[in-house]
């Protein structure tokens, strides 16, 4: 049942798409990607469609994906939202990067920044890559640390079921920007 | 997503007939259960959630209605549903229900100029024979309209005044009441099947109008009449069919076709032929989009059996018209859906066809087209009531609204589910313009999920072991 803490989530394609794959090297995510979906699902939280995601996701469909999409929609547990650029973003990242092949990343995946921001800050993402680009930005472009960026890979699927079950509430160590402090330092 | 608001939607003729069914005490529907029938309703749920109970009522209702002879408030054994006790139907009373009962509900739109809702309920105590066993007796009927204030509310036992007053309430535009007379002394009521009536009889010294004791019935109005109509007009395609035969009983044409449906299907796709009757053809053309067979003929042997011929490919070959085979001789599919779609061709707006699982025996792609079928039915104002584990049926159904194929207030969906104390409970869902359902309990696609994430996991088990035997 939907419950008032359900999350607008912004879900990345390489989630559907490992979810559905079927492969033989034993990469944990997978199988966690799987439960996360299924998670999602029967806690109804709801996933965030834009334009740049509705065209990845059709861009490599699994026969798992579409049949998690299709009950998605069926139960409305989505939400079509289509953001303007956000230009300030944009431009934090632009001068975030050091060289073209960075600000290629980092823009890369700007859309499920600027979804995040359109709805419940929260992306959901395999992405290891961008997203360390994005805790660099973080430190000089304050909005970015508002969001959580929650890799399936980082968390077993237990936890990652109490942390939707828990109405997927945004934990500091999920926030883009955040950093461990080294042990002994307050 | 939404499909243009303003796509051209089919029309719907106005809505008429059954729209609401409501039972209580009956099985695991121990509380009170109402659901809203629309042109196209959906009943789905889990196995023994409750979904048959909520019609096999108004079959029981049905079939007392058909027995050629009296069998009183209801004949629990019939050729609907088979019952050889009140216990085996009557829920299990709970500490807050002190007797054991039922009742059932139905309301229903009127085809008079100006439609009117019209509801009848009927409820039935039990009481134990001497033998112990239980028997279920009449112990209300109620009726009201919404073209009318208060409610006509029928008891066994029931003095003169209040009966006058029933009679009064009752003046119906339907049916022309008797006027109860002067004369009249002797004044009761009396069950007639499940219905009560009240008998007024003239006292023997004072005929009315002649010579000769008189006697006049006073029924619960039209309401009753039109209620029993509905009852009877109502096609039930069971849940088992027959195996399909090499030549079928001859059988009547309709407009009545008491007990289950599917006997007739044989004999009414012989009329329509003989006659010319479109509706022949579109028969062949339905079961060409399930991808069964693109044509059915009839051939009468005698006068009392009739044989169905099928094609034997599912499109029209080279060989044409003469390459035809028995209907024993091809797939189960052919046979078990041919009473449905006959059933939602023969029926006329308004009545109701109660189709229980229609998608037995058919592929997927077939169970996919079936929800045209049933959808094109809907549209011309059959209310097609069918009961269903097909999640691809419901999606069809889904499609065909997203595509505005169907209008999404045509359509209905009830979810049963029973609670952990065994007690049914539904949960309704009408579709929106994208075809979604929303926060309904429907498993469907969980379930299908968990079965596709269960099959991967385990291949990908073996594929892995296999690498690292390599």
């Amino acid at each position: 049942m939907r419950t008032e803490s359900s999350k607008r989530l912004v879900i990345d394609a390489c989630v559907l798409s490992n979810a559905g794959e079927l492969r033989e090297t034993s990469s944990a995510s997978v199988g966690t990607c799987r439960e996360l979906l299924q998670a999602v699902l029967a806690i109804r939280h709801t996933m965030v469609m834009t334009p740049e995601l509705s065209a990845e996701w059709h861009r490599h469909p699994t026969k798992f994906a579409r049949k998690w999409m299709k009950s998605m929609c069926a139960h409305k547990q989505w939400c079509w939202v289509a953001p303007a650029a956000d230009v300030p973003l944009r431009a934090a990242l632009t001068r975030a990067a050091v060289g073209d092949k960075q600000l290629d990343a980092m823009l890369k995946d700007a859309h499920l920044l600027e979804a995040a921001a359109a709805t419940d800050k929260t992306i959901v993402s395999l992405e290891r890559e961008s997203k360390k680009l994005y805790d660099c930005a973080a430190g000089r472009y304050g909005p970015l640390r508002a969001i959580a960026w929650v890799n399936p890979d980082a968390y077993g699927p237990a936890r990652l079921r109490g942390w939707l079950e828990a109405g997927a509430p945004a934990e500091q160590e999920m926030m883009i920007g955040y950093a461990e402090k080294p042990a002994g330092k307050e | 997503m939404s499909a243009p608001k303003d796509a051209a939607k089919p029309s719907t003729p106005p809505a008429q007939g059954i729209t609401r069914i409501t039972v209580q005490g009956f099985k695991s529907l121990a509380n009170e259960t109402s659901v809203e029938i629309r042109p196209l309703t959906i009943l789905a749920g889990a196995n023994s959630s409750g979904k048959s109970s909520i019609m096999q009522p108004i079959l029981l209702l049905k079939q007392t209605l058909e027995a050629p002879y009296d069998p009183g408030p209801l004949l629990l054994d019939g050729s609907h549903v088979r019952f050889t006790s009140p216990t085996q139907f009557l829920s299990r009373p709970s500490d807050d229900r002190e007797q054991q009962g039922m009742s059932v509900g139905m309301e229903r739109v009127t085809d008079l100029t100006v439609p009117v809702t019209a509801s009848f309920g009927v409820s039935f105590a039990s009481r134990s024979r001497s033998d112990g066993e239980p028997q279920v007796y009449t112990s209300e009927v109620t009726y009201s309209r919404s073209d009318r204030t208060g409610k006509c509310i029928w008891h066994p036992v029931m003095e003169r005044p209040e009966i006058e007053a029933l009679a009064a309430w009752s003046s119906n535009p339907e049916l022309p009441q008797t006027p109860p007379s002067r004369h009249i002394a002797n004044w009761h009521v009396e069950p007639n099947r499940f219905f009560l009536e009240a008998v007024v009889s003239e006292d023997y010294d004072k005929p009315v109008g002649g010579a000769g004791r008189g006697m006049a019935v006073i029924t619960s109005s039209g309401d009753a009449l039109q209620f029993s109509k509905a009852l009877i007009a109502l096609l039930h395609i069971p849940g088992l069919r027959g195996l399909p035969g090499r030549a079928y009983p001859f059988t009547g044409n309709g407009p009545q076709f008491p007990g289950p449906f599917d006997p007739y299907t044989a004999s009414i796709i012989d009329d329509w032929q003989e006659k010319g009757d479109g509706r022949a053809s579109v028969i062949g053309t339905h079961l060409e989009s399930l991808g069964l067979t693109w044509t059915v003929k009839t051939r009468r042997i005698l006068s009392t059996q009739i044989e169905v011929l099928v094609g034997r490919l599912p499109h029209r070959g080279r060989s044409g018209a003469d390459d035809l085979v028995n209907i024993a001789d091809v797939g189960f599919g052919v046979s078990q859906v041919l009473p449905v779609l006959v059933a939602l061709l023969a029926a006329e707006p308004g009545r109701l066809v109660y189709l229980e699982q229609p998608e037995l025996h058919l592929h997927p792609k077939a169970q996919v087209a079936l929800a045209g079928i049933l959808a094109e039915a809907a549209k011309r104002g059959v209310r097609v009531v069918a009961e269903t584990h097909s999640a691809l049926l419901l999606l069809a159904i889904q499609t065909l609204v997203a595509e505005a194929k169907l209008p999404p207030e045509d359509v209905i969906l009830h979810w049963f589910e029973r609670g952990k104390d065994g007690v049914t409970k539904v949960t309704p869902a009408e579709l929106d313009e994208d075809g979604a359902f929303g926060d309904w309990p429907e498993d469907f696609g969980e379930v299908e999920l968990r079965a596709e994430s269960r099959y991967l996991d385990a291949a990908e088990a073996r594929l892995r072991e296999q690498a690292n035997a390599d």
